[in-house]
Formats: structure tokens, C-alpha cells, sequence
């Protein structure tokens, strides 16, 4: 499964759209960016949207020109735990 | 002990900010270094206090709020990242040396020309000696909001309206206002404003910053740790990281969000409005003590919540032992960072008492440093 990340260049861009999201009731959490896409964003936070979600979440960045870095598609890389639920 | 130092500190803080520092020391993690329970709880108080910093102070750009430890770092950030060899600047003898250190050592070290308009005998600056003093080469205009030893405000709308005029920037010290003055970056067309937190803010020791209007690009003082973009080679370039290498006070900016909730809640100008009623009470309890001295200029009540004098000859500091010692009542003596306001008003030998309201101080304190003060003078009363 294929999740998005919202990339930022600091954590106060990256707080501000998540309020953004929240208002506006567009699923999202906030997770340690992603080293493999730009290794220079490494050590900050993200965005972490469902495809679902994702065409809100654009919808929501151009209302209010929010300001981000970079959108960035990642297949998962963990196995689900299969006896979690058991 | 009757706290009349307020303008050093105001050591009476609200309970609200004294629980959330406390709060803050069992749940913070490392603000904007990971994206764990404890590092989000740091990031988020972090970021909601640059909002309220930016609304409270006019800013219109929260992520150009910066933290620092105090209002010196904030000037020493600010005016040693805005300067080039041969820029032109123009300051005040009222400023403390949080302004003046920094501004000769760019005159010493960096080839900066300095204008410092005098200040008169009550301790005051026209401003129009300052538009007097512009230059093809003048960069800014760098002032403090209020003397720290008169009490004396600046026309920043005044001086921010010459600064504008002349396409210069305006960097004013708000060490002594910042909480309980009314400060408007946009309508006072402010470029940097340079505050502390345990102050009038009433938050704790150890917390500052400074707001920056505008695309202004400030070289960083510091780099280092910034949580973000650790392969770059250099400072991050945007606001606020540009400016804010290594752990930030998270526990005391948790402090001083709810110092800024208190001030909202209560009221700003209610703040401001008894600070002034107490200090006008004090002034005029004292002023036609015979051997009292009062510096400064009373003719306005827009000033900040600041008595100093003198009683007869006495050494400044004598006189400050004595109030803490029989009268226990805490002021602050000497020469209080000030070099050049002592000169202008002729204390430089003396130095001056000062006495510094605050928000929980009282009429009945107030009454007993008048009392106090007529005691001294008539004890010290020349043979």
C-alpha cells in the first residue's frame, strides 16, 4: 500500500498545515520524514495522508497557500503483523 | 520582602506560569527533533507560543518569531545579522548596553559608523534629532521602547514613521515594555523587536526572542542542531531555524505561553493601567521629600513603571542596602546597564535608586517605600 508524506523544511510548517488538515477534517498524522526521497529533509516530520485522503489534503495546501516542500509517495516496507489481531 | 525591582525581573510570577513549567518538565520531549508523543507535545506548545507572541506583538508572520534566551541574545542576533562593513546606524544615549555593547563592537570590529542622538537632561531624545542624522549610508534605526532607568518612552510611531520615510529599518528594544506597553510591529512600522520573557511578560528567566517583519534576511548568529535538514552544510535558510541552532527552552517557553494566556486574560492594559497608578503614587509621595531627587520626565503618564532618585548625597548602593536591610524592600542601585543615561542626567558619580512596579505589587507597598524613602532622607538630612 502506498502511503503520502507531506515533506517540509521545518517543524513550523509542518505544525501549521497539520492544524489546516485537522480543521478541516482531512486525515493525518504527524511521522518523522522520510529519509529515501530528499535525504536533506531526514531528522524533521511529515505528514502522513491515506490515498484517500490525498486529493483533500492538495485541496486544502492550495486554499490556503500552505506552505510545504515536497509530496512524496512511499510503499510500505513492514510486513503487517499477522498475528496482532489473533 | 516588598519586590520593587520589577524592571530587573518580576520575581512574583503567575501561578498558571509556575504549573506549566512545572507540567513541561515531566511531559517534553526535544521540540522539532522527532515525531514521538513527547518531541510533538515540546513542538506544538512551541509553535502555538510563536503564534501568540506574533499576534500580541503585531508580527505579521508567526514563523519569524524567534526564540532566544533573552533580550540581549534577540539584539546581539539581530543587530549583528543586519550589518555590512560601512552601513551607517543610528541609536540613542538611552539604551542599555544590550543595544550599545553590541553596536560598538560593530563599530570597532566591522566597520560600522555610529550616530547615538543625546539624550537631555531629563533623560529624553527628540526624534527629530534623529532624522537629523540620516545619511546616504544610514541602514537602520535602532532604539529601546523605554529607558530602564527613567522610565521614559520613545515615540515608536513617531520614530517608526521617520524609519519608514527613509526606506531604513527599525529595530526597537522592548526589554522594559514588552507585556505591559502596547506594541504594534505593523502599525509601527517596527522591522525587529527585541523582547524578553521575565519581564513584563512575566515569564520565566531564560526566555526571549525576536519578531521579525518583513523579508528581512538576518545572517545567523549560531548554527548548528537544528532537527531538520541535517545534510545541508549550512544553517537552514528559513525562518525560524535560520536563527535558532541547538535545544530551545521548551520548558520555559511552556512558562511563558501561559505568562502571555494570563496577560490576555487578565488584560493588558489593566496590567499597565495599575503599574502606572502605583508608580505615580510613589512619585508623587516622594518627589517633594526634601534631599529627594527624581530623574526622569513626569510630565506624561505614558512611561513605564519606573521611579529613580537620589536622597541628598548618598551613595546610591548605601541607600539600597538600607531599604533591603531595615525596610526590606528590594530596589536596585547603581549604574544599571545604562552608561550614557547616567551621564546625560549627571548621576554617573552616584548612580541612582531605582524602583520598579509590577503587577502584584500593592498601594500598601507602595506606602511603605514612600515612608521608607522620607525616613532615609531625614536620617541622611545634611549637619
Amino acid at each position: 500500500m502506498t502511503r503520502y508524506y507531506i515533506l517540509f523544511e521545518n517543524y513550523d510548517q509542518g505544525l501549521a498545515l497539520h492544524d489546516l488538515l485537522d480543521q478541516e477534517g482531512v486525515k493525518n498524522r504527524i511521522a518523522p520524514a522520510p529519509a529515501v526521497t530528499h535525504g536533506r529533509l531526514c531528522c524533521g516530520m511529515s505528514l502522513l495522508v491515506e490515498a484517500g485522503e490525498l486529493e483533500a489534503a492538495k485541496a486544502c495546501i492550495e486554499r490556503h497557500h500552505a506552505v510545504y516542500f515536497d509530496i512524496v509517495g512511499l510503499e510500505d516496507q513492514l510486513r503487517s503483523r499477522r498475528d496482532r489481531y489473533c | 520582602m516588598i519586590y520593587l525591582d520589577n524592571a530587573a525581573t518580576t520575581m512574583h510570577k503567575p501561578q498558571a506560569v509556575i504549573d506549566a513549567v512545572v507540567n513541561a518538565m515531566s511531559t517534553f520531549g526535544n521540540a522539532s527533533r522527532g515525531a514521538h508523543e513527547g518531541a510533538l507535545t515540546s513542538s506544538r506548545v512551541i509553535y502555538r507560543t510563536r503564534a501568540k507572541l506574533a499576534a500580541f506583538f503585531g508580527c505579521p508572520s508567526s514563523e519569524q518569531v524567534i526564540f532566544t534566551c533573552n533580550a540581549t541574545e534577540a539584539l546581539n542576533i539581530a543587530l549583528m545579522g543586519l550589518f555590512e562593513p560601512g552601513d551607517h546606524v543610528i541609536s540613542t544615549e538611552m539604551e542599555h548596553n544590550s543595544v550599545l555593547r553590541p553596536l560598538y563592537r560593530l563599530q570597532n570590529e566591522h566597520g560600522v559608523s555610529l550616530d547615538l542622538v543625546p539624550a537631555d537632561r531629563t533623560g529624553r531624545i527628540d526624534p527629530a534629532e534623529i532624522e537629523r542624522r540620516i545619511r546616504p549610508e544610514t541602514k537602520a534605526i535602532v532604539c529601546t521602547h523605554a529607558s530602564n532607568l527613567t522610565g521614559n518612552r520613545n515615540d515608536l510611531t513617531r520614530i517608526g514613521r521617520i524609519a519608514e520615510d527613509h526606506g531604513l529599518l527599525f529595530v526597537v528594544d522592548a526589554s522594559q515594555t514588552a507585556g505591559a506597553a502596547y506594541i504594534n510591529m505593523e502599525e509601527m512600522k517596527i522591522s525587529v523587536l527585541c523582547f524578553t520573557g521575565h519581564k513584563s511578560l512575566m515569564g520565566p528567566q531564560g526566555t526571549g526572542g525576536l519578531c521579525i517583519r518583513g523579508d528581512i534576511p538576518i545572517r545567523p548568529f549560531k548554527v548548528g542542531g537544528s532537527g531538520v535538514q541535517s545534510f545541508l552544510t549550512v544553517q537552514p535558510p528559513e525562518y525560524p531555524t535560520r536563527l535558532e541552532a541547538g535545544t530551545l527552552n521548551g520548558h520555559g517557553i511552556a512558562g511563558l505561553s501561559a505568562a502571555i494566556d494570563y496577560i490576555n486574560e487578565t488584560g493588558r492594559e489593566v496590567i499597565e493601567a495599575k503599574e502606572t497608578a502605583l508608580m505615580m503614587r510613589f512619585y508623587r509621595g516622594v518627589k517633594d521629600v526634601p534631599g529627594v531627587t527624581v530623574y526622569g520626565d513626569f510630565s506624561t503618564e505614558d512611561r513605564s513603571p519606573v521611579v529613580s532618585l537620589n536622597i541628598w548625597d548618598l551613595d546610591s548602593a548605601l541607600v539600597a542596602d538600607e531599604l533591603a536591610q531595615t525596610y526590606e524592600i528590594a530596589t536596585r542601585a547603581g549604574a544599571h546597564c545604562a552608561p550614557l543615561m547616567h551621564r546625560a542626567l549627571g548621576t554617573e558619580q552616584q548612580g541612582a535608586v531605582r524602583f520598579s512596579f509590577g503587577w502584584f505589587n500593592t498601594e500598601d507597598e507602595t506606602d511603605r517605600a514612600i515612608e521608607a524613602v522620607r525616613e532615609i532622607a531625614e536620617r541622611g538630612r545634611p549637619e
